[in-house]
């Protein structure tokens, strides 16, 4: 924080500034919740006795207000916040998808790799060490970042929902609470973590009261 | 004052002021922002913020350029490269006047008492 010796009241956040403008793209999560929502919602639908005719229905729908959804939350975002244009030697969007592309492929080659010599917790073992030795090369920089409050409480109870039956196999009478938790534990955490984002954004980024509150 | 103090380096004015500092670390950390995320991030009032970019511009650190996006203007504002090292300059001449400070007080320092760290 730097305040200025001629204007008492007026210090610039140059952490929060630079956090926010760093991360904006990463902090409008709305998108994310809408997608987990639907994805809750989908699984439910899944599960509920009915036509194919009706899930069909259902999925056409969600496909057309996932592209409507898209554009009114870009826009309500560009209203609200405004609009950045990111620096040009920064990761590029697309590997955001490669890392979660590699993850999923990570899980299947682990999984196969399970049942090929008979160990059932192999891949939830891996994911555990590598989130330890991921943990290790944190820098305090890393670890201060605010999002963090969330994200690595809610990766814990993911890790934990998937991992535990693997590890002690419920009996028959909470199998079914177990089914639905795994399905149902990615979208509330998509959920959650993009209403998460969401709020930081308004907690870093407050809308003013009156235009001239402040005259720094 | 020591001759070391008198020595220090001096930030350069116009990157020091305040709300032209908000407005340089928000440049310096994407390629360009419109208007209303500048006056959001940096929370200066709309006529602040206007009178502060007219004056970066001048001084020659920032471009300000006005275009029509769905039939509403917008204003984008991006660094120059002068004023990408004008603020890189102003980052280091800080880290100096820190690190001399720091030295100073190890120096004037009684044996045994504890230094605060200098407030910037």
């Amino acid at each position: 924080m730097i305040d200025s010796a001629a204007n008492p009241g007026v210090a610039v956040d140059t952490r929060r500034i630079k956090y926010v403008t760093e991360h904006f793209r990463q902090l409008q999560g709305l998108g994310l919740a809408v997608f987990g929502a639907f994805w809750a919602i989908y699984e439910l639908v899944l599960r509920a006795p009915g036509s194919p005719w009706g899930f069909l229905w259902f999925v056409v729908m969600g496909i057309g207000m996932a592209f409507s959804g898209r554009d009114y939350l870009e826009q309500y975002y560009q209203r609200r916040f405004g609009w950045i244009e990111p620096p040009k030697n920064s990761e590029p969007e697309s590997s955001g998808y490669v890392s979660v592309f590699a993850f999923v492929l990570a899980l299947i080659v682990l999984e196969w790799l399970g049942n090929k010599i008979g160990s059932d917790e192999l891949w939830f073992r891996t994911i555990i060490l590598f989130c330890f030795i991921y943990s290790l090369g944190w820098t305090r920089e890393r670890f201060i970042n605010p999002r963090n409050a969330y994200l690595l409480p809610a990766i814990l109870v993911v890790v934990f929902v998937y991992g535990y039956p693997t590890l002690d196999p419920p009996d028959s009478a909470h199998i079914a609470v177990w089914k639905a938790l795994t399905d149902l534990v990615m979208p509330a955490f998509l959920i959650v973590i993009g209403l998460c984002d969401h709020i930081l954004l308004l907690r870093l980024m407050p809308k003013r009261i009156s235009e001239d509150d402040y005259d720094g | 004052m020591t001759d070391e103090l008198k020595a220090m380096p001096s930030p350069n004015r116009m990157v020091h002021e305040p709300a032209r500092l908000a407005i340089l670390t928000v440049l310096s950390s994407c390629a360009s922002a419109d208007f209303v995320f500048l006056q959001g991030v940096t929370r200066l009032s709309k006529g602040n913020l206007s009178v502060q970019l007219t004056n970066l511009e001048t001084a020659g650190l920032v471009v300000i350029t006005k275009e029509i996006i769905d039939k509403k203007m917008r204003t984008t504002v991006r660094l120059t490269d002068r004023g990408g090292s004008e603020i890189a300059d102003y980052w280091r001449t800080m880290d100096a006047i820190r690190a001399s400070m720091k030295g100073e007080r190890r120096r004037t320092a009684k044996p045994g008492r504890l230094v605060p760290e200098p407030a910037i």
